[in-house]
């Protein structure tokens, strides 16, 4: 069966691997690249602020595991409002698990309770198991000890925030993702104006996008100037 | 290829959905593919009910739009897929067959394959400090004397004190003594979870036969018994048929077996027929010789002082411990480098950072204007002396680097200077700290005071 992308869809912003700028986090990169697609390691605990990438690496990790022909699973808990703790029955079967921001659902018992007998069946099963937080494993405020010593138990790594030049190359590149050409002067331009946190950068780049796309012109010093009303 | 179809609606619906969406209940779900018919499988039942209820119709849309028109038909259900090398027909049901598909190891009912004691837990990798000398001598004990020494054997402590590696060890080691006993290793959290399958499943006998016949029965955590009446009664006719019968039993608990909450008495007052011994956290030589232990068992060179470096600085439990040497081995072999102190502090510098220090402007200011004894609102005025400036200039070249605040902001919080007058700052701070020994120093300083 052959199939053509029917026209006019939208390139969209796909999470890779390829496409994360490592920075200051080139180890626990080449450790994603390494296990997410192919054996297990250890579980990984990763922590940082928001706005570094951890969803970003998650959702690559998913897709990279998927290219390997491992399902995975991703979980987001920031809605865990919205789920039941009876999501996690089961998905110990999926060689890759990535729970997203435990934090948020931290000091509820039930959830505290699943994810710990979750953790221990992921275990058993040797799946991989990648989870994010905004705090090391000891400032998480778990209430389960059980579940608090075993998140400190495999790997832990703090996201760190990358420098200018490579968040430069990191919207270049996702530009380049949709199609759009973004001149080396124009990001100068754009880093020095706005805050340089990557959602924020993110954000400004689907705005220039959606207007240079309307406008019918090229991203240019002059039309983001226009744009922001700088 | 035979989930074709499957895979292109997958490409779709990729660039269709959010990320989330898509990898939270869509990638996850298992295809099988059959004749035109596609039957989906869901981990559990609550992901089940969010896809039938929010993103059947647009999966059947893209199906249809795919197989030009046609109308595939597509059924969600309850499953986990196997290997199709195992056995290909395992995961296709009968069309009509309303029940969960389940995996075959569930389907089975059976619980053998819960008993796995892991090998790597023996008296041999144990070790021995002043604060589990006590637990280890009853351990080995019951272990040269299953069902005659202590019965039960009740170990109770923190979590990460080795409460489950001696369980562990007295399990293997009747195991090598009598290959042929029935020696089972289940979590609390487990023995509740195959009962209430069992009851489900209309085979509760089976699982009362399975645990009643063990020469040896390990229960981990008993404390997840708390409020469950119904495994409590059943796991205490389980417990009476085998001490009856001679049979070993050892039980962990995270705490002395009285002020276990939620309890029934009558199974507290059992769990203290034997021995209860407790397991206190290991002191500093002991956490140095389980590293050492630890980094020898994985072939990992690790040098005396770096061990005592991390047991040092990691009080608390051996899985700490662990996860601290997982970090510095992945740190060796990422850079190539050998373990030592430097090497240790280097790698464990986010995990013993007690807190993630948010570096704010304000913070900077405030911390450049007591190192230069200046004052704050010095800083954020318009004074020009080189003795302000100086100080001003590092602070806002600080911002910019620690912070991810723009330039105009940056201009805006130094008592609303320019943008340009920050990025001129900024440049000639790069340089000065290049060329001047003194303006490096402070950096230096001022860096280590505000990131550490």
């Amino acid at each position: 069966m052959t199939l053509q992308l029917p026209l006019g869809i939208r390139l969209r912003d796909l999470a890779t691997l390829e496409n994360f700028i490592p920075g200051r986090n080139n180890e626990l990169y080449a450790w994603l690249g390494e296990h997410a697609g192919g054996v297990a390691g250890r579980p990984l605990y990763l922590w940082g602020a928001s706005g570094l990438g951890k969803t970003h690496l998650l959702h690559a990790a998913c897709h990279h595991a998927h290219r390997a022909g491992r399902s995975a699973f991703y979980l987001p808990l920031e809605q865990g409002g919205q789920f039941a703790p009876q999501i996690l029955d089961g998905i110990e079967h999926y060689p890759l698990l990535a729970l997203d921001n435990i934090d948020c659902v931290m000091g509820l018992p039930q959830w505290e309770h699943a994810l710990f007998t979750l953790y221990n069946r992921a275990q058993d099963q040797g799946s991989q198991l990648l989870i994010t937080a905004n705090v090391a494993p000891a400032q998480l405020g778990c209430t389960l000890p059980d579940l608090r010593s075993r998140l400190g138990w495999g790997l832990v790594y703090q996201l760190q925030d990358i420098d200018d030049a490579d968040k430069m190359q990191a919207l270049q590149r996702r530009a380049a993702q949709r199609g759009l050409v973004l001149g080396d002067d124009v990001v100068a331009y754009l880093l020095k104006r706005v805050p340089r946190d990557m959602p924020t950068l993110f954000a400004l780049l689907e705005r220039l996008d959606q207007a240079a796309l309307a406008a019918k012109r090229k991203v240019t010093i002059p039309f983001v100037r226009e744009l922001q009303g700088w | 290829m035979a989930n074709a179809l499957w895979e292109s609606c997958l490409e779709l619906l990729e660039n269709e959905l959010s990320p989330q969406q898509f990898n939270t209940w869509i990638r996850p779900l298992h295809a099988v593919e059959q004749q035109g018919r596609i039957q989906l499988l869901a981990p559990n039942r609550f992901v089940k009910d969010w896809v039938q209820e929010r993103l059947m119709k647009q999966i059947s849309e893209t199906l249809c739009q795919l197989d030009n028109g046609s109308a595939v038909k597509v059924s969600l259900e309850i499953g986990t897929q196997q290997p199709p090398a195992i056995d290909p027909t395992a995961k296709l049901p009968a069309p009509s067959s309303p029940a969960p598909q389940f995996s075959r190891q569930e389907d089975a009912g059976g619980f053998g394959h819960r008993n796995s004691l892991k090998p790597e837990f023996t008296f041999d990798t144990f070790i021995e400090g002043k604060s589990n000398q006590l637990p280890r001598a009853a351990a080995l004990q019951v272990a040269e004397n299953p069902g005659a020494a202590y019965n039960p054997l009740f170990i109770y402590g923190g979590v990460g004190l080795g409460k489950t590696h001696l369980m562990h060890a007295v399990g293997n080691m009747i195991m090598a003594r009598n290959p042929r006993a029935r020696v089972i290793y289940v979590h609390s959290e487990r023995f509740v979870g195959d009962m209430v399958k069992a009851f489900q499943h209309n085979t509760i006998d089976g699982f009362k036969r399975y645990y009643r016949s063990a020469d040896a029965l390990l229960i981990d955590d008993i404390q997840f018994f708390a409020n469950k009446e119904r495994s409590q009664e059943e796991f205490f006719h389980t417990f009476n048929t085998l001490l009856e019968g001679q049979r070993q039993v050892i039980l962990t608990c995270d705490r002395y077996p009285k002020e276990v909450g939620g309890l029934e008495e009558r199974l507290k007052s059992r769990f203290g027929h034997g021995l209860t011994v407790a397991v206190e956290p290991p002191e500093l030589e002991t956490r140095v010789a389980i590293l050492i232990n630890k980094a020898l068992q994985r072939r990992i060179v690790l040098p005396n002082e770096a061990a005592f470096f991390i047991a040092k600085r990691i009080p608390s439990n051996v899985r700490d411990l662990e996860g601290a040497l997982n970090r510095v081995h992945a740190h060796a072999r990422f850079t190539g480098r050998p373990i030592d102190t430097e090497m240790v502090k280097e790698a464990l510098k986010d995990l013993l950072a007690m807190q993630d220090k948010q570096v704010t402007i304000d913070n900077i200011q405030k911390t450049v204007s007591e190192y230069f004894k200046i004052r704050y609102s010095d800083l954020l005025s318009k004074k020009r002396s080189r003795s302000i400036a100086y100080p001003r200039q590092i602070a806002m070249t600080l911002a910019r680097e620690l912070t991810s605040h723009s330039l105009p902001e940056i201009g805006e919080a130094f008592g609303g200077r320019d943008h340009t007058t920050v990025l001129h700052a900024c440049r000639k701070m790069v340089n000065e700290r290049r060329n001047t020994a003194r303006v490096s120093e402070d950096f230096s300083n001022l860096l280590r005071i505000l990131t550490t």
